[in-house]
């Protein structure tokens, strides 16, 4: 019995070992067919499936010593589209990376997709608030420095020849400081798989919104490394040489921290799914929706585009609500105008601001545009104040005050209607 | 006490080598990624190719193992001619290196931030990660084992690469940057 259980085993065990002796993970014996050969694959007409051997040859020329531009952007991006396409065919930018020609190319060009998760991990330490942003390291090599080292980061306003020029000066700015700080201390610088994959990897082809390309939108909180250099103040007299005293004991040197631009409290985040492109009636709304916004609040209201992944693990917001337009106060939404609203709501027209040259008979309209509110009250009393004086003087009764101390006290009047009015009044009722 | 100081100085010695890799690898993925290339089926190569794919970003080569819309999954065994069809099929740049230059191809993957799929251990294949001249020290990540980047010295490393046959697959495309961080240089 023994013996006949052992002979089924072996019958059953037997084809799966013969078959993995016939399919070897390696298969030495082409190795060792082939002999002394490189074979270049995936290159041009030869990666027609097709192989071809080339004779054997040894590794091209080191390219240790280039800089590193990085490219991150995100899906449905068009200003991201539009500078991958930039750098492939402006003379300017090509002349930095050119992704067409690797090896000539002045630097190593990658893109990055802030969605790739595989990706993720290397930009951990990095504050990326906008798409596309460009990075620039120095080389691997360390001959210029620490390759971790972000010597430039930008965001990208549509000019390859304004982008060009920006990341050369910062090239400059850090190499000239370099060299400054090796000449001070030279040691300083030197020291159970399924079919699927477990990630999304970046798409082949990233597809083209059917949207207009959409302007450059100002992001806030945008890192820009190196930051704009600070207006230089008139050079002053040469003090007459004084005798040399201590320097002063070293501060410690506070905890790098990176460079941003002064925050805009407030600002205006728009929405949308990079999966569900928005159609060009809605992206037109959206604009007239954002030039009434900064119609009401200022020219200065700040405006952001974020999709919906980045934006849901912050705001309160439902996805068949999208496109949606936020107004944030430092991080708070004050106003919220969702898809199913951006139809109907009309751009408004700014109420002009009161002046304290304008005619008293304007508390008639400042009550009708403003309600019954302090503003309307001091208006109100500009008017009584006036009209009663005027009637005392034609009928030839004392004013009671001096022109001087009337004159005062409308400018008084009229300084705290100003006031009351000057900032803008709140948004229409729009919230959802 | 000259005991303890001599086993303090010798702890203190132990995990040079392992942090000049942390600084240094070519191949500097996080663990968790790693695993991802965990060898399923006896896909060593695709496996190795795969993990220097999504070091260098590299998604057609990085999705061998699976059905992506970059092509079928590719599984099972494989020599140059294999690796060579589906490399053109999927677009994918690479070198398929075989013979005495293997090593001054390795050499040169690892000096310039490049991975390598190649030969190691009696037919296998593993990704070399690194290699540090000074100490000539390899450093390798085994694909039954990516938790783990394993260290060979020299002689130690040629036997391993021999026994497998001399072949490498290098992936042709730009090697990534460094993890990048702030600075202060401008100040």
């Amino acid at each position: 019995m023994r013996m006949l259980t052992a002979c089924v085993l072996s019958l059953l065990v037997l084809p799966s070992l013969v078959s993995a002796q016939a399919t070897p993970e390696v298969d030495q014996a082409e190795v060792r067919r082939l002999g002394n050969l490189v074979h270049q694959m995936g290159v041009g007409p030869q990666s027609d499936g097709v192989a071809t051997f080339l004779e054997a040859m040894g590794p091209p020329a080191s390219d240790a010593d280039k800089w590193f531009i990085s490219l991150m952007s995100t899906r449905g991006c068009v200003p991201c589209l539009q500078l991958k396409q930039a750098f492939g065919t402006d003379p300017w930018l090509k002349a930095l990376a050119d992704p067409n020609d690797p090896k000539k190319s002045w630097s190593h060009f990658n893109v990055y997709d802030a969605q790739d998760r595989s990706q993720a991990f290397r930009f951990e330490k990095l504050k990326i608030e906008a798409y596309p942003t460009i990075l620039v390291q120095p080389p691997r090599s360390k001959k210029y420095g620490e390759p971790t080292t972000v010597v430039f980061q930008g965001t990208y306003g549509g000019d390859p020849k304004q982008l060009a020029t920006d990341i050369t000066t910062a090239v400059r700015r850090y190499l000239a400081k370099l060299s400054e700080a090796r000449s001070d201390a030279p040691a300083v610088a030197e020291r159970g798989v399924g079919a699927e994959p477990p990630w999304q990897p970046a798409p082949k082809i990233d597809p083209v919104l059917p949207v207009l390309p959409s302007p450059f939108t100002p992001p806030v909180d945008v890192v820009q490394i190196p930051p704009p250099l600070p207006v230089t103040p008139p050079p002053a007299p040469t003090p007459a040489p004084q005798p040399v005293t201590p320097a002063p004991a070293p501060t410690p040197e506070p905890q790098p921290q990176p460079h941003y631009r002064p925050s805009v409290r407030l600002e205006a985040v728009v929405v949308t799914d990079a999966d569900m492109a928005s159609d060009v009636a809605t992206e037109t709304r959206i604009r007239e929706v954002i030039q009434s916004l900064r119609n009401q609040r200022g020219q200065h209201l700040k405006v952001r585009r974020v999709d919906w992944q980045d934006a849901s693990t912050r705001y309160p917001l439902q996805r068949d609500e999208l496109p949606v337009v936020l107004v944030t106060n430092n991080g708070r939404i004050e106003d919220k105008i969702s898809a199913g609203l951006l139809p109907f709501v009309a751009p408004t027209t700014p109420t002009p601001p009161a002046t304290p040259t304008e005619p008293p008979g304007s508390s008639v309209p400042t009550l009708a545009t403003t309600g019954f509110g302090a503003s309307a009250i001091a208006a109100l009393a500009i008017l009584g104040l006036t009209l009663w004086r005027t009637r005392r003087q034609q009928t030839g009764q004392p004013t009671l005050l001096n022109e001087a101390a009337f004159q005062q006290l409308l400018q008084s009047l009229q300084r705290l209607e100003e006031r009351k009015t000057s900032p803008p009044p709140p948004p229409p009722a729009t919230t959802t | 006490m000259r005991l303890i100081a001599l086993v303090l100085i010798v702890i203190g010695l132990l995990p040079l080598p392992m942090a000049w890799a942390q600084d240094n690898l070519a191949v500097d993925l996080p663990v968790e990624i790693r695993q991802w290339f965990r060898n399923p089926d006896g896909s060593c190569v695709q496996c190795s190719i795969g993990m220097c794919g999504v070091d260098q970003n590299v998604p057609a080569a990085a999705t061998l193992l699976w059905d992506t819309e970059y092509g079928s999954r590719e599984r099972g065994g494989s020599g140059p001619s294999r690796v060579a069809d589906y490399c053109n099929r999927r677009g994918i740049r690479a070198w398929n290196v075989v013979g005495d230059d293997t090593f001054e191809w390795m050499k040169w993957a690892c000096a310039t931030g490049r991975g390598a799929a190649i030969g190691a251990g009696a037919n296998h294949f593993q990704t070399l990660v690194g290699y540090d001249p000074t100490s000539g020290r390899w450093y390798v990540c085994n694909n039954n084992s990516p938790e783990r980047i394993d260290s060979y010295d020299e002689a130690h490393f040629r036997r391993l690469h021999l026994s497998s046959g001399p072949w490498v697959v290098i992936l042709d495309y730009p090697p990534h940057p460094a993890r990048p961080e702030y600075r202060p240089w401008w100040r």
